[in-house]
């Protein structure tokens, strides 16, 4: 349509005359009009034929021009979607890729809740899988400029996200609309910087980072929407190279390549949405085109300037996009990921410099760049990988431990170890032909020539090493990242001294290799000496304190010191509520800690108190659902199970068993951990046939995972077995047996659970009708628990519950009672009187 | 009363325009807010401009706007609230269409063409409007009513204090004006 259409069609004194006229005229019969139109006609045809025009009869309904207006009402009528869930759509407020969007309400009886309601196209079942996975995920991103995730679900077929509704102005618009000068607009970019952060610590990357999904409320406050989107979007199969969803004008060069998103892809669109932001205009990378070489600050320059249209709204000068602010954005440019800037930390600490009018950190080639060149030099493709890696955990020595403290909980795990498998897969074509552990050569071999290459620069070498060293202990190489851990210590003490903050920090991630490794004893030596260095450095060096009064508390528990581990414990408590206040999801670790202390020590009402303060100080900090749940929840059902809530502990338990199947991978080692457990439970509720099934549920996953806990798990199965007069019992308890005594590493704790395994073997052979041997195994074990455990605690209970059956299916009724009224003592004193266990004896000597 | 409505329109017929922004934000929002509950009814329910709008006029006066220069406001905000949701969904369908920057693998394309027609010929209707504002803005006003409020037209007589004849040609004009406007763009 041309604009030629709000111009009205006549002149004003020419439509006076035409009105006047059209009133005389439609007074008119239709043969006086015609005569009355033909005289005019004779004297001012244009104007007869206008009246003539404009007196048409009425039109055929279809033939009038809102006719269209009526159709679209009735299209937008059927677009409006009934109820969503919990959701009433109220007006449809965008559509992308993936769905349409709504604003949406919920009504309740004194409040409305607003929400942005993405409907996502796509085969409803396979899309409602991927909301599922991925919510926990979405969930878990709680940060000030990220809208937060609300709900999902599906309805009518189709799955739908409900989001934080943002009411607020675009980006850019905001900034045309306020005349934002540049630092201001460095300053609102910088918000954008601190959401992309938080999600990558997350380890969650956006994908589609570009203006249009940045808004600025009326507050001031930037949020960034769709964090995740694009994830749950993607691809369920994880293998599946390319993401899908994305904006081609604000994507990556790899992204194009249909490669892998890794975080350092997001920082490439950090870098054109910081361009678009200060010079009005999007950078046209798409439209180049070809051989993606990389941006001069010059090139920036002159696309600000280019004279094709006023750019809408720009805060500065073009020429100075050729100084440092130009600078920082070529670099995030890069069209190699490994050249940009690794961190969004970096990339923030380089604008807060070009704030304060200091030199970038990119002034000089970084150590990044020389890293890499020196990696491509060697041709190992694969340690590109581990520098980009470091892009998720952090730069230096200090974040390096902090990050490998923060990534020690299991699903951090899994998740980097995902990337890293993707980032591998990406980085390193040869892989398959070379198989994987060529990576670990390869990054073993680098290691070795950083000796070489770098040896006039220590620091270099040292973060080089730990770069490296974290790699490798990500691929479950600990020894080999032990090694290289232990050649930075030599360095840094060299370096900096024998009392030097930075010698504790190494010393504590070198204790972490060992302890990685096995070497017990080792990690705790040097978890000690990072602690005596840590002790006086004051609160800079808190954490890391904190770390290594961690380690030495595990270490305590690890040779069964578990009264010196709780002391431990209690005072990383105490330096934590001095550092973060009174709730945290550190405090909440540290009670979940105590808590595992109580439980070794048998003091299970204890445990049970400090699991659930532990879940309820989580629930608080994080909400509920979050995967640290799973592990929080493992203790707590545990300690429920022990204390007699055993119906407690079986929810418990189960939901940590879903929890972890949404969050973890199929297989993962806590999958078969918590099943364990719940075997457990199951076994005290009475439930053998439950208890069975997800104790051998536990075994498949545990010995697939080669985990030192699959004896245990095999205790619990045979013993169900031996309740159910199962003949295989005898052979599920042999295989516990051996794999409890293969397990050195955990020798004392295991004493208790060998002992137990013994004389439910013993109870098994009485069963199968050798009383005599089975009566030698169990008080065999009786001794043996004796020997390491003299107070003997619930396992002495349950082994002579055994001999007691063993002694009364040889017709020693008499003894087998006494025992039985030992054992029942015993119980009493640990689980209290309540307890199913406790109570099934009971039972059975009144029965007797 | 939820929304000072009366007193809004009344500031914005003296020339307020802050005033007539927030009671067409409210007119706006009831008309959706009632759009999406009609429909929240039941599969037959449609979304008849009379229905939502003579019912919004009753929720957001509580039906007692006895000046007719207040009236006549209501339904002019509740015409043009109405004409930006057919405007602003036109637009949305011809972005759509020419696939808005979005990846072409992810477009839907089913039953587009027709309802670009459409699209295209309502904004074109939107812009002839305009014109026929400019040239006469009674008759606008009364084509307004019509399409985009759903005023029937002894409603239309009794605001503009005419017969309901003359309402029946002036409609009658507009629409020719308006085809003649679209014929010659």
């Amino acid at each position: 349509m041309s604009d030629g259409a709000n111009t009205p069609l006549f002149a004003p004194a020419r439509w006076r005359e035409l009105r006047v006229l059209i009133d005389r005229l439609e007074a008119l019969a239709a043969d006086a009009r015609e005569r009355e139109l033909a005289a005019l006609g004779a004297r001012d045809a244009e104007l007869a034929a206008a009246a003539r025009d404009l007196l048409a009869e009425p039109m055929a309904a279809a033939a009038q021009p809102e006719h269209a207006v009526a159709r679209l009402l009735d299209e937008i009528d059927a677009a409006i979607p009934g109820r969503i869930g919990p959701f009433q759509p109220v007006r449809r407020i965008g559509a992308g890729g993936m769905g349409t969007v709504w604003l949406a309400e919920r009504r309740d009886a004194d409040f409305v809740q607003r929400v942005a309601l993405k409907l996502l196209d796509g085969d409803a079942a396979r899309m409602a899988q991927l909301a599922a996975r991925e919510r926990r995920v979405l969930a878990s991103l709680s940060h000030p400029n990220i809208t937060a995730f609300v709900d999902a679900g599906t309805a009518n077929g189709r799955a739908w996200l409900a989001m934080e509704y943002v009411d607020g102005e675009p980006l850019l618009a905001y900034c045309a609309a306020h005349a934002l000068g540049a630092r201001a607009r460095v300053a609102l970019f910088d918000q954008v910087c601190a959401a992309v952060a938080h999600a990558h610590a997350q380890l969650i990357v956006h994908r589609d980072l570009k203006p249009s999904n940045v808004l600025v409320a009326g507050d001031g406050t930037v949020k960034l929407l769709d964090f995740g989107i694009a994830r749950v979007l993607d691809a369920s199969d994880e293998q599946a190279p390319a993401t899908r969803v994305f904006t081609p004008e604000y994507a990556a060069p790899e992204q194009l390549r249909g490669e892998r998103a890794t975080t350092t892809t997001d920082i490439y669109a950090l870098g054109l949405l910081l361009y678009e932001l200060v010079s009005g205009r999007r950078l046209p990378t798409l439209e180049r085109g070809g051989g993606d070489p990389d941006w001069s600050t010059t090139a920036l320059a002159r696309h600000a300037a280019a004279p094709d249209a006023a750019p809408p709204s720009s805060a500065i000068d073009a020429r100075q996009l050729r100084g440092d602010l130009g600078r920082i954005i070529a670099h995030t440019l890069a069209a190699d990921p490994a050249r940009r800037y690794g961190t969004v930390a970096q990339l923030r600490a380089d604008l807060r410099r070009w704030l304060e009018h200091r030199p970038l950190t990119i002034a000089r080639p970084s150590l990044r760049y020389v890293a890499a060149r020196f990696v491509r030099r060697n041709r190992v493709a694969v340690a590109i990988v581990a520098i980009a890696l470091l892009a998720l955990i952090g730069t230096t020595a200090f974040a390096l431990w902090q990050a490998r403290q923060a990534t020690r909980m299991a699903v951090r795990a899994e998740h980097s170890k995902t990337f890293l498998a993707g980032l591998l897969t990406d980085a390193n074509p040869f892989q398959s032909a070379h198989g994987g552990k060529n990576n670990i050569a390869l990054l073993d071999s680098a290691a070795q020539r950083i000796d070489k290459e770098f040896s006039d620069a220590p620091d270099q070498q040292v973060e080089l090493r730990q770069i490296i060293a974290d790699a490798l202990s990500r691929l479950g190489e600990p020894k080999l990242a032990n090694d290289l851990q232990r050649r930075s210590v030599e360095q840094i003490r060299q370096l900096h001294g024998e009392r030097s903050p930075q010698l504790g920090v190494a010393l504590g991630v070198l204790a972490q290799t060992a302890e990685d490794s096995g070497d017990i004893e080792t990690a705790r030596t040097q978890f000690e000496a990072a602690y005596t260095i840590l002790q006086s450095t004051g609160d800079a060096y808190r954490r890391q304190r904190m770390t290594a009064m961690t380690g030495l508390a595990k270490m305590a528990n690890r040779r069964s010191d578990f009264a010196e581990g709780q002391r431990w414990y209690e005072r990383v408590l105490q330096e934590r509520l001095a550092q973060e206040g009174p709730a945290s999801q550190d405090i909440a670790m540290d009670l979940f800690n105590l808590g595992a202390c109580a439980l070794y020590q048998e003091r299970y009402a204890q445990a049970t108190d400090l699991m659930r303060r532990a879940h309820a100080m989580l629930e608080h900090t994080l909400g509920a659902a979050h995967p640290r749940f799973i592990y929080v929840d493992l203790g707590l059902g545990v300690a429920q199970m022990k204390s007699g809530h055993i119906d407690d502990a079986i929810k418990t338990l189960t939901d940590a068993l879903n929890l972890a199947g949404a969050n973890l991978k199929p297989g993962a080692e806590m999958v078969g951990t918590i099943q364990s457990a719940l075997a457990s439970a199951q076994w005290c509720a009475g439930d053998d046939a439950a208890a069975i099934a997800s104790a051998q549920a536990a075994r498949e996953i545990l010995a697939a995972a080669h985990a030192p806990t699959l004896g245990v798990a095999e205790l619990t199965l045979g013993r169900a077995q031996l309740r159910t007069h199962t003949p295989q019992a005898l052979r599920t308890l042999a295989d516990s047996r051996q794999h409890l005594r293969a397990d050195s590493a955990r020798a004392a704790g295991n004493a208790k659970f060998l002992a137990l395994a013994q004389a439910a073997q013993g109870a098994a052979l009485a069963q199968g009708g050798d009383a005599a041997q089975g009566e030698r195994e169990a008080r065999a074990a009786r001794t043996n628990l004796l020997a390491v455990y003299p107070s003997g605690g619930e396992k002495l209970g349950e082994i002579d519950a055994y001999l007691a059956d063993i002694l009364a299916a040889q017709g020693k009724t008499g003894a087998a009672h006494d025992l039985r009224v030992e054992a029942l003592a015993t119980f009493q004193r640990v689980y209290g009187d309540a307890h199913p266990v406790t109570r099934a004896l009971a039972q059975q000597i009144a029965s007797r | 009363m939820e929304f000072p409505i009366t007193d809004w329109l009344r500031a914005a017929g003296g020339g307020d325009h802050d005033a007539g922004d927030r009671a067409y934000a409210a007119v706006y929002a009831e008309l959706r807010r009632l759009a999406a509950r009609q429909l929240g009814r039941g599969a037959q329910a449609t979304l008849t401009p009379t229905a939502l709008v003579n019912e919004a006029f009753l929720k957001l006066t509580d039906g007692a706007l006895a000046n007719l220069n207040d009236r006549r406001h209501f339904f002019n905000l509740a015409a043009r609230a109405m004409r930006q949701t057919v405007v602003d969904h036109a637009r949305e369908r011809l972005a759509q269409k020419r696939g808005g920057g979005l990846l072409r693998t992810q477009l839907d394309d089913e039953g587009t063409a027709d309802s670009a027609l459409d699209a295209q010929q309502a904004l074109a209707i939107d812009q002839a409007l305009r014109a026929l504002d400019a040239q006469d803005s009674e008759l606008a006003e009364t084509f307004a009513w019509r399409v985009f409020a759903g005023l029937a037209t002894p409603q239309i007589a009794q605001l503009r204090g005419v017969t309901e004849r003359t309402v029946q040609r002036d409609i009658n004009l507009a629409r020719n004006y308006l085809r003649r406007a679209l014929e010659g763009a």
